[in-house]
């Protein structure tokens, strides 16, 4: 190490640490730089942050503004003359609000923040809203601002200016309005429902009443009651829900008025089970066809008949080409005899026939014994074929059984006479003798087949009062008149194969016309089926309503909406409305004429009358009937509610109320039953 | 060893010194402060979490509800206990902070509430455990915070009208408050509507006008 370095040590240490400070020195510079960047980094995003709020609270004062709106709008629905109308009041109203809420935003704003300003574009321009539906029913607002708004937000030093402009915005409101309008509107559209659902609870009692007890008791209490509960039920059909407090109530105070109580009349219409079914044309068509086979048979028992007669005429025929003086009579007398052996044959052909109608009308009643058990009609008409339905008319069973015996009779004569012929011929006579013996003999069985097989006439008349058949008239029907029905079988010497076969096609034709009337005049087995109330519906009507005495229902429904029936879609209801009065107009004949009894129809041949009554009755309600509905699962609107004189704020669900005027509500009650009833 | 010798040593000895404490000047220097990046990273998650619950429905918390109380006979029909229940689930959270703000405005006179209680008064405490719950989830530990929603009180004299509430969960003995970021949001009611509601209430006319708009503040501590 002789050689000396480039520098000390020392002075190269010196140099380093030199260097080092310098670029300390930059660092420190550089951290500066980096603390100022990153502290207006942070107030940057902070301005942003503070004008995407404005923003937002824009948007909320939209929605506020939309709220307000709805309420007062959708709380007078029925005074607007449509949807357009109403959605147009509530825009206008939305942004009339809107207009006043931003107006005071700019000095809000300034005491809180004076970095923040909001600038509305042209003053007098206002904003404009549009409404739209959303999922679901809820409500979306469109809201354009006036051209030129924005919110301007500087920081502290003014070195930084953020400008965003609010011309556009879109708030969503967290209320169904439009669920409430839609389904408003389907409640007013289908009212007629409430018609049918109450005719069909008047139906059921009025014809259990008819059928099973015999008489029939209108009264406007009942009718009341059931109309209370037709609305509810039509209520539950479009809302999910129903005013079930109201219908309570209203049931209530019509029981009262009967002194019953209100489950009394649910129970009587509750357990009503349907008994009494229409005339089926089914049953009809099968009783048509025991008679037709009767009548059928008839009809061979008749050609047997008139084959028999031709047979005695051929005999007779047969012995008059028989001369005295001919070598040899006994073969031409034993062909005589032949044909009437034929005769005897026929004859006896026929009365088996004859047999046959009494075993197919047999055959018809225990038909209708059978289906009694499950059908009241036929149970009726049971009786109708087997007992008379006046003293002095045989019953159909009788007329028959009569007819058929009394046949069989005069068929056993016939033969009986044949036979005679028949020995008479194989007796010792001359032939001149015969020829003066049998012509009387065959005339005489002529005669009594004729008279089995000619149309009888009337045995007598019985005589009644007929009134006019349903659909036979317009509005008053014809004064009632005096009528006569023939009686042709009212013994066993009536009987005949002409009287029998009168009785039979007059039965099949009373058939056809109790067919007839009943598909004219009787309600279809859907419009008395029986009366299904949802069973939580019905749950509900057993609440006690005396905790609502004394309280404005609607007033506490705003607040306190009940909860509703079914889950979907969430609605409660409320109505109000009064019952002004229930008329009950006769229709048919006998009432028009101030009958107390229904109108008679008779059948004479199967000895049925169809006792046949008609009302129209109408309802009316007195003016302002009241349904309104609330948006049950969004209780949102921040809204004044009054509690024992005090104001307050608080969420409240949207109402939509509807005022009806001029309600009237009617239908026709039919009832027709085989069975006499009384009216009153 | 002569002098040369012993010069050289020391000549080491002082750059061995100089180099040490260039070294040590380095060690210091770093062009970024952390204290000023993690306030950074802060106000920027307050930021953030603000704009959340502007944006940010009920319903993504799992919905929020409350129970009306029922202060009269009137409210007390048993068929109606189950229609109490505000179900406010579409609501962002600052609307839901804003309505408590206005239902449940405090006016007091000498430290004493003189409003009677509204239907709504539960929510207050629902909303805030309801928040407590949400801003858990949204900060997730990362840091404490404190969300505070005030409005300018209207001082009266005789009586206060304001709002005022709180929502926090920090260490106690954090000392430094990382950020504090606040924005503004307006009470669901026009100023006319707000000044003839407290005249009425308290049967006076007021010369000042109330306050419609409240402040949210959002305070993050180190956790």
């Amino acid at each position: 190490m002789k050689e000396r370095g480039f520098m000390p040590f020392s002075t190269a240490g010196i140099v380093i640490v030199m260097l080092v400070v310098a670029m300390v020195g930059q660092t420190v510079g550089l951290r500066h730089q980096c603390s100022l960047n990153t502290v207006n980094d942070a107030s940057s995003s902070a301005l942003l942050t503070i004008a995407t709020s404005v923003q937002n609270d824009l948007r909320a004062a939209a929605r506020y503004a939309v709220y307000d709106a709805l309420w007062p709008v959708s709380k007078d629905a029925d005074g607007y003359v449509s949807d357009e109308a109403r959605e147009l009041a509530i825009k206008n109203l939305a942004a009339r609000y809107f207009a006043k809420r931003v107006a005071a935003l700019p000095n809000a704003y300034a005491k809180h923040d004076t970095r923040i300003e909001f600038e509305l574009g042209d003053p007098n321009a206002q904003s404009i809203f549009n409404l739209r539906e959303g999922d679901d029913g809820y409500t979306l607002a469109d809201v354009r601002l006036p051209k030129g708004t924005r919110v301007k937000i500087s920081s502290w030093d003014n070195s930084l200016v953020l400008e965003l402009p609010c011309e556009g915005l879109e708030a969503f409101i967290d209320s169904r309005y439009f669920l409430l309008q839609e389904r408003m509107q389907a409640f007013i559209s289908r009212i007629s429902n409430v018609s049918t659902n109450w005719a069909m609870m008047e139906y059921i009692s009025a014809w259990a009443e008819a059928w099973l007890s015999g008489k029939v008791k209108l009264n406007v209490p009942r009718s009341k009651a059931f109309f209370e509960l037709a609305w509810a039920a039509h209520e539950l059909d479009i809302f999910g829900s129903a005013d079930y407090t109201a219908t309570v109530i209203g049931l209530t105070s019509t029981a009262a008025e009967v002194n019953e109580a209100s489950e009394d009349i649910l129970s009587d219409l509750f357990s009503t089970k349907l008994i009494v079914s229409p005339v089926r044309a089914v049953d009809v068509d099968a009783m048509h066809e025991y008679i037709d086979r009767a009548l059928e048979a008839l009809t061979k028992a008749s050609s047997a008949l008139t084959e028999a007669k031709k047979h005695v005429q051929r005999a007779n025929d047969a012995l008059a080409q028989i001369h005295e003086n001919m070598d040899n009579v006994d073969p031409a007398l034993e062909n005589v005899q032949t044909v009437l052996w034929n005769g005897v044959v026929s004859v006896a052909r026929a009365r088996n026939h004859v047999s046959e109608v009494g075993q197919h009308f047999e055959q018809l009643i225990n038909f209708t014994m059978r289906s009694a058990g499950q059908n009241v009609i036929m149970e009726v008409l049971n009786e109708s074929f087997v007992g008379r339905m006046r003293e002095d008319y045989p019953s159909p069973q009788e007329q028959v059984t009569w007819g058929v015996r009394g046949t069989l009779a005069k068929l056993d004569d016939l033969e009986i006479n044949i036979r005679t012929s028949v020995q008479e011929l194989g007796a010792e006579h001359t032939i001149a003798e015969l020829k003066e013996l049998m012509p009387d003999l065959f005339d005489e069985i002529t005669s009594s087949a004729q008279g089995l097989l000619a149309e009888p006439a009337p045995k007598c008349w019985v005589g009644f009062t007929s009134y006019a058949e349903p659909g036979s008239y317009e509005e008053k029907p014809p004064d009632p008149v005096g009528e006569t029905v023939p009686l042709y079988i009212d013994g066993e010497e009536d009987g005949t194969i002409g009287a029998l076969k009168i009785v039979l096609q007059n039965a099949g034709k009373n058939l056809e016309e109790m067919k007839r009337l009943a598909g004219r005049i009787e309600p279809t087995s859907d419009k008395i089926k029986s009366v299904e109330i949802d069973e939580a519906l019905r749950q509900k009507l057993e609440l006690n309503a005396e905790d609502f005495s004394n309280i404005d229902r609607e007033q506490l429904y705003e607040l306190l909406p009940p909860s509703p029936i079914q889950p979907q879609p969430g609605l409660s209801v409320f109505h109000d409305f009064s019952i002004k009065e229930v008329r009950y107009e006769r229709k048919d004949p006998a009432g028009c004429f101030g009958s107390p009894t229904p109108t008679p129809i008779p059948l004479w041949f199967i000895g049925v009358t169809l006792w046949w009554a008609q009302w129209d009755i109408i309802l009316e309600l007195e003016d302002e009937a009241i349904e309104e509905i609330f948006d049950f699962d969004n209780p949102t609107l921040p809204l004044t509610h009054e509690v024992m004189g005090e104001e307050f704020i608080t969420h409240k669900p949207l109402a939509y109320r509807h005022e009806m005027s001029g309600n009237t509500f009617n239908f026709r009650l039919v009832i027709i039953s085989l069975r006499p009833f009384s009216i009153s | 060893m002569n002098e040369q010798g012993i010069g050289y040593i020391a000549d080491m000895l002082v750059f061995a010194l100089l180099i040490s404490f260039a070294s040590l000047l380095l060690v210091g220097a770093s062009p970024i402060d952390p204290k000023i990046e993690s306030t950074r990273y802060a106000a920027s998650f307050a930021q953030s979490t603000l704009l959340a619950l502007q944006h940010s429905t009920a319903d993504e918390f799992g919905g929020f509800k409350y129970q009306l109380n029922t202060l009269s006979s009137e409210l007390n029909v048993p068929v109606l206990k189950g229609s109490t229940k505000r179900n406010l689930r579409h609501k962002t959270l600052v609307q839901l902070l804003v309505e408590d703000a206005l239902l449940n405005l405090h006016i007091e006179a000498e430290g004493a509430e003189v409003k009677p209680l509204g239907p709504s008064w539960g929510m207050k405490s629902e909303l805030r455990e309801f928040l407590k719950g949400v801003l858990d989830k949204l900060i997730g530990g990362r840091f404490g915070y404190r969300l505070i929603v005030r409005s300018l009180p209207l001082d009266l004299g005789f009586v206060w009208v304001y709002f005022e509430s709180e929502i926090k969960n920090l260490n106690e003995d954090a000392q430094r408050k990382l950020c504090s970021e606040t924005i503004v949001a307006t009470l669901p009611i026009s100023q006319e509507e707000l000044t003839r509601r407290i005249q009425k209430m308290l049967d006076t006319t007021l010369e000042l006008e109330p306050d419609i708009a409240v402040e949210i503040t959002l305070e993050l501590w180190p956790s």
